[in-house]
């Protein structure tokens, strides 16, 4: 499947009631909290394998999908 | 140095001018020195000590910043081995960050526990003394500069932030003196530049940092202290009182503790803006929260977020919390299963937040009745979401929110049963009695008996201010900003209108002895 739509799927399961698709203020506009955020952090662990670090956690890695995605990519490569 | 002294307001003068008169790049020198006299008059102990954890967060800082520096070139290196001794430097920052922290955090936590403990300890053995008591004084504002220092290093070994090779630049940032009476913690992207950066004077903030420097101590003056005698008097002999009386009482200790704290900060705020430092907000109307955990992301924000960062994320993120997670969601299923960690960590935060109020068993159920009631919402999440759809509580309906308001406000007045009184057994006993015998019978002679008619209009008139300019604010006014660039005929009378209201009402003068904020000495 293709990397956003699967995130986008992951993404959904959480907090089904936000529009990850087109919101780019996630974290910085309050849309998602703490709590969203460390259960997206043991999703994106466990469907891509990517270990994130408390470094990692700024709001803007986390602010929209593509910077999730991005996210994903650079913790790939440090590999 | 009392913040609410006429010595205060001299030495803030004498701070901005000498502030304003330093060229540009050495203006930090006058916060430097401001600071230095700050401290020094609170008791040479406390300075002693918060010179020594700045030493900690300069030397500690210099010397993660060079094993950083280190780990870099090996990993460019790409030689033989290189891998192996970057690795090798990875731990040893991870040592010397234990090493510094354990100092840090281990200080504050002797001065606050060690009398407390080692009573507790002496009492098991009836009565021998087995364990010295140590009753060192508290340093002013021992747990905010402990917990900013120790932030400083956390995120100069994340790579968030920088150290310092001055040691006197070190030590303004962990012991700027605005905010040591009672916060807020600030990280070093949020402070360490501003304070090092000199300002020029703009009219708007200054005026602004003054409007707010006011309010604040309209807050604490007019509202708070004003409330002081009279909690203590509901709240010290409820013997045969009223239940209604008791609740009246608590409800007023909750509404003093916001004026004495958020006043206290905007005091803080409004002397840093004026010296052209914008510091992090600490509350944000916390009683307009639809939820517990939103009521925490609004009251005490900086300690929240400290918790969270330092503590809640490590903790939920490391390899051992995402295997619990995993494990939990094969046996909860995934939605349960995959926030257990959280609501774990979370418990844990709350006791903590608990356990730094105060060394007694009322802050630990005080901090573990918060956890359990944030770990549940987390938990039974879906349940949650299914009963507010039954029941119709979703949506923007000014019904629904005033419910999910009125929720809030009964789950948080319950914790403030812990928070005054002496035992949990006390507490218990007086949310008990706050549920019965209402009788108003005695209405006007029991309430003029706390205080004086006139206290309370006076009192009364104070909170609609707070409560009027608090909706103003929750609307997306900005009324400060507004007023201060507001035509002077507007904004001058206004600020003096609260000047008046603040040398009037005020509780301050000869035989008044100036309360001291609740959250000093903490």
């Amino acid at each position: 499947m293709d990397e956003r739509k699967e995130l986008l799927e992951v993404l959904s399961e959480i907090r089904e009631d936000v529009d990850f698709e087109d919101e780019t203020e996630l974290v910085s506009g309050g849309i998602i909290d703490s709590i969203d955020l460390t259960q997206i952090i043991a999703a994106l662990d466990e469907t891509f394998d990517v270990h994130i670090t408390t470094g990692d956690i700024e709001p803007e890695n986390f602010n929209s999908v593509d910077a999730m995605l991005e996210l994903i990519h650079s913790c790939h490569m440090e590999r | 140095m009392n913040i609410l002294s006429f010595e205060f307001l001299v030495f803030i003068m004498a701070v901005l001018i000498v502030y304003y008169v330093l060229p540009l790049k050495l203006r930090w020198l006058a916060l430097l020195a401001g600071s230095a006299v700050f401290v020094s008059m609170s008791g040479w102990a406390g300075a002693a000590h918060m010179t020594v954890i700045a030493l900690c967060a300069w030397l500690g800082g210099l010397a993660l910043s060079a094993l950083k520096q280190r780990e870099k070139q090996l990993r460019k290196g790409g030689d033989e081995g290189s891998g192996e001794r970057a690795s090798a430097c990875v731990t040893r920052q991870k040592l010397l960050l234990a090493f510094v922290l354990i100092i840090d955090i281990g200080a504050m936590v002797f001065i606050k526990y060690e009398p407390a403990v080692a009573a507790w300890m002496n009492g098991l053995t009836k009565g021998k003394q087995m364990i010295p008591v140590w009753e060192l004084a508290v340093p002013l504002g021992l747990s905010y500069f402990t917990f900013q220092s120790a932030g400083w290093l956390i995120d100069i070994y994340r790579g968030k932030a920088q150290a310092q090779r001055n040691p006197l630049k070190a030590w303004l940032f962990v012991g700027y003196f605005p905010q040591l009476a009672q916060g807020p913690i600030s990280t070093w992207k949020e402070l360490g530049e501003q304070l090092l950066t000199g300002h020029r004077l703009e009219p708007v903030q200054f005026v602004s940092g003054f409007q707010l420097m006011l309010w604040g101590y309209f807050k604490k003056m007019v509202i708070a202290d004003r409330l002081a005698p009279t909690t203590a008097a509901l709240l010290g002999e409820t013997g045969s009182m009223p239940g209604w009386m008791v609740l009246g009482g608590v409800v007023l200790y909750m509404l003093r503790l916001y004026a004495d704290f958020s006043g206290g900060m905007d005091v803080a705020r409004g002397i840093s803006r004026m010296l052209g430092i914008e510091l992090p907000e600490n509350f944000r109307r916390p009683f307009f929260s639809k939820s517990v955990a939103e009521y925490w992301r609004r009251w005490h924000i900086t300690l929240g977020a400290w918790f969270r960062s330092y503590l809640m994320y490590p903790l939920t993120t490391s390899h051992a919390g995402i295997a619990l997670g995993r494990r939990a969601s094969k046996v909860f299923g995934k939605k349960t299963g995959r926030v257990i960690p959280t609501a774990l960590a979370t418990l844990l935060i709350f006791v903590l937040i608990g356990m730094w109020h105060s060394a007694n068993w009322n802050a630990l159920v005080y901090g573990a009745y918060f956890g359990l009631v944030m770990a549940a919402s987390i938990l039974l999440q879906p349940l949650w979401k299914k009963m507010n759809s039954a029941f119709h509580l979703q949506g923007e309906k000014a019904g629904v929110k005033a419910f999910c308001m009125a929720r809030t406000w009964v789950l948080v007045l319950a914790a403030q049963f812990f928070a005054f009184t002496s035992s949990p057994r006390q507490g218990l006993s007086l949310l008990k009695q706050s549920f019965v015998n209402w009788d108003f019978s005695h209405f006007a002679e029991q309430m003029t008996a706390i205080m004086s008619v006139r206290e309370w209009v006076i009192a009364g008139i104070a909170m609609a201010v707070l409560l009027l300019t608090d909706i103003l604010c929750e609307r997306g006014i900005d009324l400060c900003g507004r007023l201060a660039k507001a035509h002077i005929w507007v904004r001058w009378p206004v600020l003096l209108l609260l000047l008046m209201a603040i040398l009037i009402f005020g509780m301050y003068g000869v035989g008044y002895d100036s309360t001291a904020f609740m959250y000093t000495q903490f």
